[in-house]
């Protein structure tokens, strides 16, 4: 890959130059001093120079001349420094061109100023706020690298503490009154030990529910929602569930209510049920019917759990002993299936709509307990008949060494 | 009486006078080491068991990569005893093997190769080479994970033999990879080529055997010619003999029943080779002999040296019967008996080494 870029940053400067078209603000820039020559240093990883996008496309002048009074003359409009209000737009004028953006992929969005202006930064923005993000703030300024880039600012594993640089600063967040600690609880979470300790970047991380250029908390009636993107069975169940209007009745942020936002946890079954630390009794009085269907619905989870792990302890102790097991793992596996789907079926809070996947659970680990229970048998009978044998062959044995003992007198 | 009509019958068309007459006077000589006459019967014993328990296998096993696996794998669950008597045969095959090292050694020991029997020692060397050979082919059989990449180990063994070894790399192989037709050729050599060859070869061993009687160690000799003491052979020898067999019967069927052998996961070409791939015990000492050998020594491929060095070792082995010439003038020599030490020694460290250590 770099030897890739840095051919391509070859050609590129060759090109120019070859041409005639002396890029006199790479030329100029590159001699002066660290500040001025760094954006030269930075733009040749990215993705606007790899693409033949130069300085004078975002800062216009005239790169042709090495006058600094005519390359960088107003009148042949160069802007300099663009200004904080000014970054969005800039970067609009080709992002949000379809006709010019669809050159370098034709399946690329341009909506992203668009929905900037829906973000609660795009709106602060407009209001003349100039500590918000804007796309330099995520994106970087010279050294801009494609999403997929994995040393981008925004790739999934870097987006956290991107988004982190100004949502975790105490200071820089306080007058906004918003909590600082969004970065430390996804860190800690399900989803962050997903993507940063499995290495599994579809795992979700700050845009993924909140947007990105649109990116807004999402409001309580709509969480179900946004976890549903990748939740999609939990949230059908829950939305058809009874606590779906409850929780919007009584401003219950549906999903968060019960398993967090920025620190979700790794669910377990200890937080359903009526006994601690359950979350079901939080609102559920020990008379109400919700309590009911807690106690059915842990109690159920606890008896699948219990059977599977006798079927399989059965099948592993034959298995141990060498007992050749078959369709045991298709009928554990069904099992363990069922118990999966019985944990997201409890989405649904009714009694009566887990029962057919219990019933299946039930019949597949009965099947498992079966198999295990002939496999024992079958070891039994196997150890039966290796007393039997081993018995009769020292019998044998034996009188055959008496036999010999009675012969003995026939050695001359 | 029946047993006597029948008897007749056979007698007047066959005339077994001469068998009855030969086993009547055949005896064994008795003294301090006799107990390692009895080896040899248990071993062949044990041959018999794979005969009678491979023909069994024969009824249920298929010789394919796609369906050797399921059809040992039904053998082991679904036909009656089918279990038993696959752990048997697998077992019986390690405990012959095992029994014909120590029946190889005590004859080595007792210097029973000595004149007249160097013919008996030849045959019985290449018994011992057709059983190992037996070993390696059928260890693949059940085409499970193990035996794949022990078998691409062991057959990547036999490229390293200067100029011809990547022809018998293939003519093993049936290709350059271990694939399906690798297994249907070993089980040709399994079932058809080797037992066919054991047989000859057998059959000389023990017709040597019968015609040239048990040999008496050199050391013993003087003692057993002043007091020579016997036993017939037939039934006194046999029935001691039938004791160890009934033992020998009795732990395989320990063994078979508590260590059932395992069948393992299919084998899987594609699937990365599982860690501590191990040839079976008996090859182990080769095996580890070849880990200490370097790449290089001098300008020669180290390995190449080292498997030429083995085989030229394994035909001295052979013929050592010529090399041992005070045996051979019925004299004890102690320098032969310090080589089987240090070799049983070698075989037993180095073994020891490979399974604690790695």
């Amino acid at each position: 890959m770099k030897t890739y870029r840095i051919v391509l940053v070859l050609i590129l400067l060759t090109g120019y130059f070859a041409a005639g078209q002396e890029n006199h603000c790479i030329t100029c820039h590159q001699e002066l001093d660290a500040s001025l020559a760094l954006p030269v240093s930075e733009m040749k990883d990215g993705v606007h120079f790899l693409s033949g996008i130069l300085c004078n496309d975002c800062h216009g002048g005239d790169p042709t001349t090495d006058d600094p009074e005519l390359s960088m003359d107003p009148a042949k409009g160069f802007v300099g420094t663009p200004q904080f209000k000014d970054i969005a737009i800039l970067c609009a004028g080709c992002h949000s061109d379809a006709v010019y953006m669809r050159k370098f992929n034709p399946n690329v969005s341009t909506e992203q100023y668009s929905r900037y202006q829906t973000s609660q930064h795009g709106i602060l923005q407009a209001q003349g706020d100039i500590k918000v993000a804007t796309c330099t703030s995520c994106h970087g300024v010279h050294n801009i690298k494609k999403v997929s880039d994995p040393t981008a600012t925004v790739y999934p594993v870097n987006l956290a503490d991107q988004c982190g640089k100004c949502h975790a600063d105490k200071e820089y967040m306080q007058e906004y009154g918003i909590d600082t600690q969004q970065l430390e609880h996804y860190k800690n979470s399900v989803h962050a030990k997903m993507l940063y300790d499995q290495g599994d970047i579809g795992a979700p991380t700050c845009n993924d529910c909140h947007g990105n250029h649109g990116a807004t908390p999402p409001g309580i009636t709509s969480i179900a929602y946004v976890c549903g993107n990748c939740h999609m069975i939990q949230q059908e169940y829950f939305t058809a569930s009874p606590h779906k209007t409850g929780f919007d009745e009584m401003g219950f942020s549906e999903c968060g209510e019960c398993h967090g936002n920025h620190d979700i946890q790794q669910t377990n079954d200890e937080m359903l049920g009526v006994d601690e630390p359950a979350l079901c009794i939080n609102c559920h009085d020990s008379d109400s019917d919700g309590y009911a269907v807690a106690m059915k619905l842990r109690t159920d989870i606890d008896s699948l759990k219990a059977v599977i792990g006798i079927a399989e302890k059965m099948i592993f102790d034959a298995q141990k002993a060498g007992v050749e097991v078959v369709d045991e793992e298709m009928n554990l596996a069904k099992a363990q299936e069922s118990l999966v789907h019985y944990r997201t079926m409890i989405h649904t809070f009714s009694k009566e709509k887990v029962n057919e996947t219990f019933k299946a659970g039930l019949e597949s680990s009965d099947n498992a307990y079966k198999i295990g229970q002939q496999a024992l048998k079958e070891l039994s009978n196997r150890r039966i008949l290796l007393i039997i044998m081993v018995l009769l062959t020292l019998l044998v044995a034996t009188l055959l060494i008496f036999y010999i003992k009675q012969k003995e007198n026939h050695i001359h | 009486m029946k047993v006597e009509k029948i008897k007749n019958w056979f007698n007047e068309r066959l005339d077994f006078s001469g068998i009855v007459k030969f086993s009547e006077k055949k005896v064994v000589p008795v003294h301090k080491h006799h107990f390692w006459y009895g080896i040899g019967g248990i071993t062949l014993f044990l041959y018999v068991i794979q005969v009678l328990t491979g023909i069994l296998l024969l009824l249920y096993y298929r010789p394919s990569a796609e369906s050797a696996f399921e059809s040992v794998e039904f053998i082991m669950t679904s036909v009656k005893y089918g279990w038993l008597i696959r752990s048997i045969h697998s077992w019986g095959a390690n405990l012959m093997i095992f029994f014909l090292f120590i029946h190889m050694f005590s004859t080595f020991f007792m210097k029973a190769y000595r004149k007249p029997r160097e013919m008996t020692w030849i045959s019985g060397a290449f018994l011992l080479i057709l059983a190992l050979a037996f070993g390696f082919s059928g260890y693949l059989l059940p085409w499970n994970k193990l035996a794949f990449f022990a078998t691409k180990v062991g057959t990547e063994m036999a490229a390293v033999v200067p100029f011809i070894g990547h022809e018998i790399l293939i003519f093993l192989r049936g290709g350059e990879e271990v694939t399906g037709a690798t297994l249907t050729r070993f089980f040709g050599f399994h079932v058809a080529l080797l037992p066919m060859v054991t047989a000859i070869f057998l059959l000389v061993h023990l017709l040597l055997i019968q015609a040239q009687g048990m040999s008496v160690p050199p050391s013993l000799t003087p003692e057993y010619e002043k007091n020579p003491k016997s036993m017939k052979f037939f039934p006194d020898f046999i029935l001691r003999d039938a004791v160890g067999w009934l033992l020998v019967l009795g732990l395989l069927g320990v063994l078979a029943a508590i260590f059932p052998w395992e069948l393992g996961e299919k084998a899987d070409p594609y699937a990365s080779a599982p860690s501590g791939i191990k040839p079976e015990w008996f090859f182990v000492f080769l095996f580890q002999t070849l880990k200490y050998i370097p790449g290089k020594i001098l300008i020669f491929n180290g390995e190449s040296l080292a498997i030429m060095g083995i085989a030229v070792g394994i035909v001295i082995w052979i013929f050592i019967p010529f090399f041992d010439k005070r045996a051979q003038a019925g004299k004890p020599s102690p320098a032969f008996t310090v080589i089987g030490i240090f070799l049983v020694l070698y075989i037993l460290v180095l073994t020891a080494i490979s399974y604690i250590f790695d």
